[in-house]
């Protein structure tokens, strides 16, 4: 490299010499106009002492130029000031010292192109302590998986009780929180939940479920009434999840309060009486475990409305629903719907329409009124 | 005109009595409230059932499909 640079260099200046003879016959023959007179020399010193230049501490570069004299000059590029060791000429060329800083490589990104996408997450996966929001849940003893949409507590009698919230549907698929005479529900059995649901775990037989998995127990649930007469208002049920207070059952992986990292973060504390309303026109988001992070609108309020079960319909009121492009899918039942971006709670999803585009709420108050219980959330802004 | 919530409520048991009508509910259209009705699929026929406003609150007919427990 050296040797072709001093040969092109060479080249230039003889085709400079020549025009410049041709232009300007009355020219000395070492005068052009396009190169300055040492160049070639301020190059070759360049390259003969760059590496030993380099390896002085704070020194990060070295080039040719023109000094303050207009005259070609090595160039030392520094870190800082008063840089020892650098020589005032070389082989005859002055040396200019250049303060430059250090320089970085700016990972620059072309106008328009998106940062990359966050490494994915798979939400129906079995998760380690602690386990997210967001992900697949379900009963110990149903081939079905839902949501777990937050993590919700109360203090009872001086001790902070903490649980998984998601819809009777998902944790008492058999009875949805019914009880009678000889069939009782999944709290009065005493039931317990499973992270993942049981149809997500690759490794089940079929047989009783995985120890291993299961996360709490179902300690309540409002009963749905399938009678067309009555009016429903929640589709909600907890588990009941170890804390420092509460050993739990199972293999006491502890319940976190934010999702995975591939979604919204940890929700906005509230209570019953300390609640977002849902305005026509509100952004949303949720994350649940078919179809991770989407985001919609709310579009209608005090939505009375028709929803179909495996047993029969139930009539809701008082509902929300949600406009959004593939907003829901089956499985993302028990996701927390929560304001984009403030992330304050707004509503329990626990259905929608076949296409997946509209999805249907619980107002959150009503959920958490009918426990009792607070979510585990980040201070609202403003406190 | 009386809140539309109120006469939202007074309708919804008659209109949720009809075929094919799967909801009721207060939206939004031209910026302003309105009462929506949910069918499950919109035919002529079925919108014509329903006026186009009650008591100055307009009326609008949406399909939205089935809705279902997910």
């Amino acid at each position: 490299m050296q040797w072709s640079r001093f040969r092109t260099g060479l080249f230039l200046t003889l085709l400079a010499l020549a025009l410049a003879l041709l232009v300007l016959p009355a020219a000395a023959p070492t005068a052009s106009a396009a190169e300055p007179p040492g160049l070639q020399k301020a190059m070759q010193a360049q390259e003969r002492h760059t590496a030993r230049l380099m390896a002085l501490p704070d020194v990060v570069g070295t080039a040719v130029g023109l000094d303050a004299q207009g005259q070609p000059a090595v160039k030392v590029l520094t870190a800082r000031g008063g840089v020892a060791g650098i020589p005032a000429n070389l082989e005859g060329v002055p040396v200019e010292v250049e303060v430059t800083g250090l320089f970085f490589a700016i990972p620059g990104r072309p106008a328009g192109k998106k940062p990359p996408p966050l490494p994915a997450v798979d939400p129906t996966s079995r998760f380690d302590d602690p386990v997210p929001i967001g992900v697949s849940t379900g009963n110990e003893f149903s081939w079905s998986a839902g949501t777990i949409g937050c993590k919700v507590f109360a203090i009872v009698e001086e001790t902070v009780e903490c649980y998984a919230l998601s819809n009777v549907h998902v944790f008492d698929p058999w009875h949805y929180g019914v009880s009678s005479e000889g069939n009782p529900n999944a709290v009065e059995r005493g039931e317990r939940m499973v992270q993942p649901g049981r149809i997500d775990d690759p490794a089940d037989d079929g047989g009783v479920a995985t120890e291993d998995n299961i996360l709490g127990k179902i300690v309540g649930s409002v009963p749905i009434d399938f009678s067309g007469e009555a009016t429903n208002y929640v589709d909600a049920a907890i588990a009941i999840v170890p804390t420092a207070d509460y050993e739990g059952v199972g293999d006491c992986r502890t319940l976190g309060n934010s999702t995975p990292i591939d979604g919204y973060g940890t929700p906005e504390w509230a209570d019953w009486e300390h609640t977002v309303c849902a305005d026509v026109g509100q952004a949303v988001q949720k994350y649940g475990r078919s179809t991770g992070l989407t985001k919609g609108e709310v579009s209608l309020v005090n939505v009375t409305v028709e929803v179909g079960y495996d047993v029969g319909t139930a009539v809701f009121v008082g509902q929300i629903l949600i406009d959004g492009r593939k907003f829901l899918k089956p499985g993302d039942s028990g996701s927390l719907v929560v304001t984009d971006p403030g992330k304050s709670p707004v509503g329990l999803l626990f259905a929608g329409n076949t296409r997946g585009s509209l999805g249907i709420a619980n107002p959150i108050g009503l959920v958490l009124a009918a426990f009792q219980v607070s979510i585990d959330g980040t201070p609202p802004a403003g406190e | 005109m009386r809140p539309i919530r109120e006469v939202l409520r007074e309708r919804t048991v008659e209109w949720m009595a009809i075929p094919g009508v799967v909801g009721t509910a207060v939206g939004e259209a031209e910026g302003r409230p309105c009462i929506k009705v949910l069918v499950a699929r919109r035919t002529g026929e079925l919108a014509a059932r329903f006026p186009a406003d009650v008591e100055g609150h307009r009326v609008v007919v949406e399909e939205t499909g089935d809705f279902r427990a997910l």
